[in-house]
Parts: C-alpha cells; structure tokens; sequence
C-alpha cells in the first residue's frame, strides 16, 4: 500500500463529495435550459469516483514507469518502475519548504498593516538571514533594495496598486 | 491576385521608417512589461500601452500594438522558460519541456527555438491568411455552441494524454481545475457556487493566480527540498554557441513546427479559438506523433518549437474572425478590437473594402512583428538568461516577492494573495504525490467556456445531447477526440507491456 496515494484518493473522495452536497442544492435542469447545477454535479460526481479509483491504486502495487510526460516530480526516484526504498528518517514533508511557507503565509496579513515595503524588508530579511544563513553586505542591500526596486517599479513607474498599509494612513505620523 | 497585390501594398504601407521605429519600440515595450508578473499576458500588455498607441495614427499605432504583441507574447516564453511562470495561458505549456531544458544549461536553445519557430509559424500563417482566409472563414461561421462544445471536449481529453504515469492523478487534476473554475457567480442564472457567502469569490478566481501558486511558488518549495549546494544556481550556458538552436535541435523541431502552424492557424482561424487552445492542441498532436513521446516532459526541443509555432500561427489566424467578422478570438484580438473601434474603424466584412489602408497594413504588421522581434530578441538571449545567474537563495525570495505583486495586481485584493497561499500549497503538495499540476490549469482555462458552450447547445436542442452528434462538425470532432485518446491509450499499455518484459 502507498500511503500518500491513498490519503490523497480519501481527500479527493470527501472533497468530490463535499462538492457534490453542495451542489445538489443547485438547480440541475429547468424545462430547457441546464441550470447552475449541472455542470458543478457531473465535474463532483466525477471527482468523487476518481477518488475511490485512487484509493484502489494505492492499495495496487506499482505498475512499471511509462511515459514520464508533463512536469513529473523531481523528487520522483524509481528504479524499473518501482518506487526506490525512501531515505530512512525521511519526512513526508521537509523542514525548509515549510519554514518559507510558514514565513510567506504570516506576511500576508501584516501586508494590510505595514504595507507592501515594509512587510516585503521584514519577509526578505526572514529568508535571508534566517533561512538562508547569509549575512553578508551584498544580503544586507537586496533585503532593502529589492522591496524598494519593485515598488518604484510597480507603484511609481507603472501605476500599479500595491498595499500601502496603516503607516501610509499616519496612524503612526508617518 | 488582388488579395496579393493588397497585401503587398500593406507592407509598403507598413515598411516606412516611422512605422519600422514605432514597431521596433512596441516589441521592446511589450518584451520588457511583459515579463512583470501581473501584466504579464498580452492582453495586459496591449491595455497598459494602448493610450500610447491612441496618439499615433491609426495605421502606426496598430502596427505598434503588433510590436507589442509580439514582444508579450514573447516575453511569455521567456518567464515560463526561465522562472516557469507562465504569465499568459498560452504559454502554460511550455513549462513542460522548455523550462527542463533551462535546467539542464539549454535555456538559450530553448528560447532561440520559441523565436525561430514563432518566425516560421508567421510566416506560414500570414501566407494562409492571404491564400485561405476565405475558406477559413466559411467553416469558421459554422462552428455553434455544438461545435465549440466539442472542440472543448476535445481539448480536455488531450489532457488525458498529457498525463504523467498514472491517468487517474491526471484526471483528478483535470477534475480539480473543472471544480475550481466554476466558483463564482452563475453567468446565466446568477445564482452563487462555491463562494461561501464571500464577496471576493463572485467574480471567480483569476487565472494568474492559479498559475503563480501552482507552478512558480510550487516549483520553489519543491526546489528547497534539495540540499543549499545543489540548488545554488540553475544552469547558464557557457559558450557563445551554446544560447542558440543547434542543427540537431531543427532536425527534431521540422516536424514539430509544421504541425504547430497549420494546427494554429486552423484553430486561430475559429471565433472563440484563442492561442491557449492552439498551443495545447498543438503540443498533444505534437507528442503523439512522435516517435519518441516518453521524451517530451523531459527536455525536448520540439516541446517548445510546436506549441510555439501554433502560438505564433494562431496569431494569423486570428486575424480571420477578428476582421472579417468583428469577433476577437482571444483577450489579446478584444484589446484590439477596442482599438479599432476606438479609431473609428468597424471591423467586419466590409472592412478589406471599406479601410483597405488599415486591414493590409494590420496583417503585413503582424508578420514584420516576429521579424523584428527576431532581430531584436535572438541577440539578447544571452542577457536574457542572465537571469539564470542569479544565485538560488536570492532568485526565490526575488520570485516569492513577484508573486505576491502579481496576486494583489489582479484585483487588488489582499484575498487573492491568501488565495496564492492556498494554490502555492496545493502546488507543492500535488507535486510532492506526483499529481501534475498542468491539467489543473488547462481544465480551469477551458472549463469556463466549455460549461458555457454545452449550457448553449443543450439549450438549444431544449436538452437533448443528441445535438452533439447530429450536427456533422461536431460529431466529426467527437470522433477524432475519441481516435486520440484510444491511440493514446493503446500506445501507453504498449510501452507499459515493453516495460514489464524488460525488467
């Protein structure tokens, strides 16, 4: 059994269902028109029976690898068709990503508050001193200088809205 | 021999110096804006720039606005290549096998090749257009709602052979971009779906950010799953030669291109068609003509020549409905369209007679754009890839930060930002359990247009699916989707029992 595959076929399944309660309370078909409903229905229905045919698969052992088309997953590595045994002690998912991800997704709100220069200085800072470990000069300028670039670029330059947050209201007398 | 003697009279028109140097300049414009996450497609591009344009003379200021087609267009390729962002639809597709070819030190090949076969697609498209626009245009007035449903239907199955290793994560996918699609307001009835009572979610979700969350943020997270050494830089080409196709690389791509030509223009030719369509069609035809299908995904050249020749292609093609019958193909064709009325010329049947100064100069325009992107671009491909230079641990905030730019641009909402998050994070898990994430992002394109044009033939027929066979067309498209997708089959259980004897 592969794990991921099932939980992934679980998700689908409940997702696919959620969708398709929600859905029936859409009208499906009038007298000659399709209604709202129609298309939401089948696209759930469909996701719901994809659903329970991944959950099968992951109980199926692996077929051999063939055609390895569209953007297939770096982080794919069989041997033969056959999954190759995983890194002992290895998680699912890795620390870095999720410390960016982490980082990435706590900005968000303090866009609405800081604005975009500085919540941008304070995200860039996080990656690059703390998760990229690089405290030299030339990190230093880009934590400044890159926030700074884009907003002359995108805000001055091209006329583009960017969050100005609280500051730029004078909550703080700026 | 009068349409020949009108298009040559259409590039004299276009050829002055005036008209060269504004051309020029659009192409440099819409390269360097369209590159910006947020203005990044076409149709961005032609807004932003068409006040600009609005002060020239008709004439000039349309050939500018084909500059700056072009450029865009080209400007695609190039983020979707280098960065794989695709920042128009169109350019989805290319992520496949140009931005692979980017990391393994072919970034130059790769963009030379999308310029070349952009190159040979006009120039093929211009010549159909000027010999076959008026058949074009008579099987384009008989595509309805069944036709376009199934044309629809058509491209959705192609995603089907598009899929990775197992066709069931390729249909989840597709079926996740179809659910994500119908979010919004109900176009006919009004009525709310998926919206959870929000605001923010009436008007749907955009394209764009979808498309960053899924690829560009999700390409990032993947990528910092490697070890800080192995992902410093992503290769640059060394020597000089190394930034331009080799001959290895055209003698792969003949084919490719000349399927990518005739697919776009045929497809740009239908109202309603649309360069994403083109490129999609083009690349399934492309791989499942090829002897080597298992290469594509992984690096082939001809990956980025079909697609982009169709691309280019459609462009042309375009033109057919556009002028002949007043309807934009594309968001790109509506901007101009917007630009013709705005000069207070109505494109339609009348116009090749009533504005000939303005209908021929457009066209040879359209074809003079990929030269002088061909000569402006092809010599910076080498600055271009600097990009690539740029060290990995400052390259992703760098992307990280566009990101978000692009996200709040869309409507300026802090919501859609949330939303990049929500996408970035289903990217990067689809990716961590080899779900690819592309037919998502094709069914959520198509999706939209494929509800509305099976809602109209049903409507039409007062429910009866029988529509879809009883019209020639439209059954003839059904079956060819059909053909496809059992050879596609076929050819995969074939290799899959190739595999299984040889282990």
């Amino acid at each position: 059994m592969r794990r991921a595959d099932v939980v992934f076929g679980v998700i689908v399944t409940v997702l696919g269902a959620g969708a398709l309660v929600m859905a029936l309370y859409m009208p499906f078909l009038s007298a000659t028109t399709p209604g709202p409903g129609f298309f939401p229905r089948l696209v759930a229905s469909g996701l719901v029976i994809l659903g329970l045919m991944q959950i099968r698969q992951g109980f199926r052992p692996l077929a051999p690898e063939v055609r390895p088309v569209g953007p297939v997953s770096q982080l794919e590595k069989t041997v033969h068709g056959k999954a190759s045994p995983r890194e002992p002690g290895k998680a699912f998912l890795a620390r870095r990503p999720l410390i960016v991800l982490a980082g990435y997704i706590v900005s968000v709100p303090l866009f609405g508050v800081l604005g975009f220069v500085v919540t941008t200085t304070i995200l860039m800072a996080f990656l690059l001193l703390y998760v990229e470990k690089r405290r030299n000069l030339g990190a230093y300028v880009c934590i400044v200088a890159i926030p700074v670039a884009t907003w002359l670029l995108f805000v001055e330059l091209l006329g583009m809205e960017l969050p100005n947050g609280m500051l730029h209201l004078g909550m703080l007398g700026i | 021999m009068s349409v020949l003697t009108n298009l040559i009279d259409g590039f004299a028109t276009a050829m002055t110096l005036t008209n060269l140097t504004w051309m020029i300049a659009g192409a440099m414009l819409g390269t360097l804006i369209g590159i910006l996450p947020g203005l990044g497609n076409p149709a961005a591009t032609l807004a932003i720039l068409l006040p600009l344009t609005l002060r020239l003379p008709p004439t000039t200021g349309l050939i500018m606005m084909a500059g700056i087609y072009h450029g865009a267009k080209f400007a695609g390729a190039t983020t979707a290549i280098l960065l794989n962002i695709p920042t128009e639809t169109s350019s989805v597709v290319l992520c496949y096998d140009g931005h692979e070819l980017a990391k393994q030190g072919r970034a130059g090949p790769a963009m030379g090749m999308s310029a070349i076969s952009g190159f040979i697609a006009s120039t093929v498209g211009i010549i159909a257009l000027t010999f076959a626009a008026p058949l074009a245009a008579q099987l384009a007035v008989n595509f309805g709602p069944p036709e376009f449903a199934m044309l629809m239907f058509f491209g959705l199955l192609l995603v089907v052979t598009l899929t990775g290793k197992s066709p069931v994560k390729g249909l989840i996918s597709m079926f996740l971009g179809l659910l994500v699609s119908t979010v919004g307001v109900d176009i006919f009835t009004g009525t709310e779906r998926f919206t959870f009572g929000s605001v923010n979610l009436y008007d749907g979700i955009e394209f764009l950010i979808l498309t960053l969350g899924l690829f560009a943020v999700g390409e990032v997270l993947v990528n910092l799953e490697k070890k800080r050494d192995k992902v410093e830089k992503l290769n640059a080409p060394k020597r000089l030669r190394d930034y331009l196709p080799n001959m290895a690389d055209f003698k792969q791509s003949r084919m490719a291109i000349a399927i990518g030509s005739v697919v776009g223009f045929f497809i740009g030719a239908l109202p309603g068609g649309g360069s994403t369509m083109a490129s999609f069609v083009s690349y399934a035809v492309v791989k499942n003509t090829s002897p080597h299908p298992e290469r594509f995904g992984t690096g082939a050249i001809e990956g980025v020549a079909g697609p982009e020749a169709a691309n280019n292609s459609e462009a042309g093609g375009a033109m057919i409905p556009l002028l002949s019958l007043g309807l934009p193909g594309s968001a790109s064709t509506s901007v101009m369209l917007a630009a013709l009325l705005l000069y207070g010329v109505q494109p339609g049947p009348l116009l090749f007679t009533n504005h000939p100064e303005i209908a021929w100069p457009v066209i040879a325009s359209l074809y003079l754009g990929t030269i002088a992107l061909l000569v402006l671009n092809l010599p910076l491909i080498p600055l271009w890839v600097q990009i690539l230079r740029i060290p990995y641990w400052l390259l992703y905030p760098i992307i990280l930060v566009l990101a978000v730019v692009g996200a709040y641009s869309v409507r300026g909402s802090i919501f859609d930002v949330y939303l990049l998050m929500a996408f970035s994070i289903t990217g990067y898990l689809l990716r961590k359990i080899e779900v690819p994430a592309t037919p998502m992002l094709m069914a959520f394109v198509l999706g939209p247009q494929a509800e509305l044009t099976v809602r109209q033939s049903l409507m039409l027929s007062n429910n009866n699916p029988m529509i879809f066979l009883e019209r020639p067309i439209s059954a003839s498209i059904l079956v060819i989707a059909l053909i496809a997708v059992v050879l596609s089959t076929w050819g995969r259980r074939r290799q899959r029992r190739r595999a299984s004897a040889a282990i």
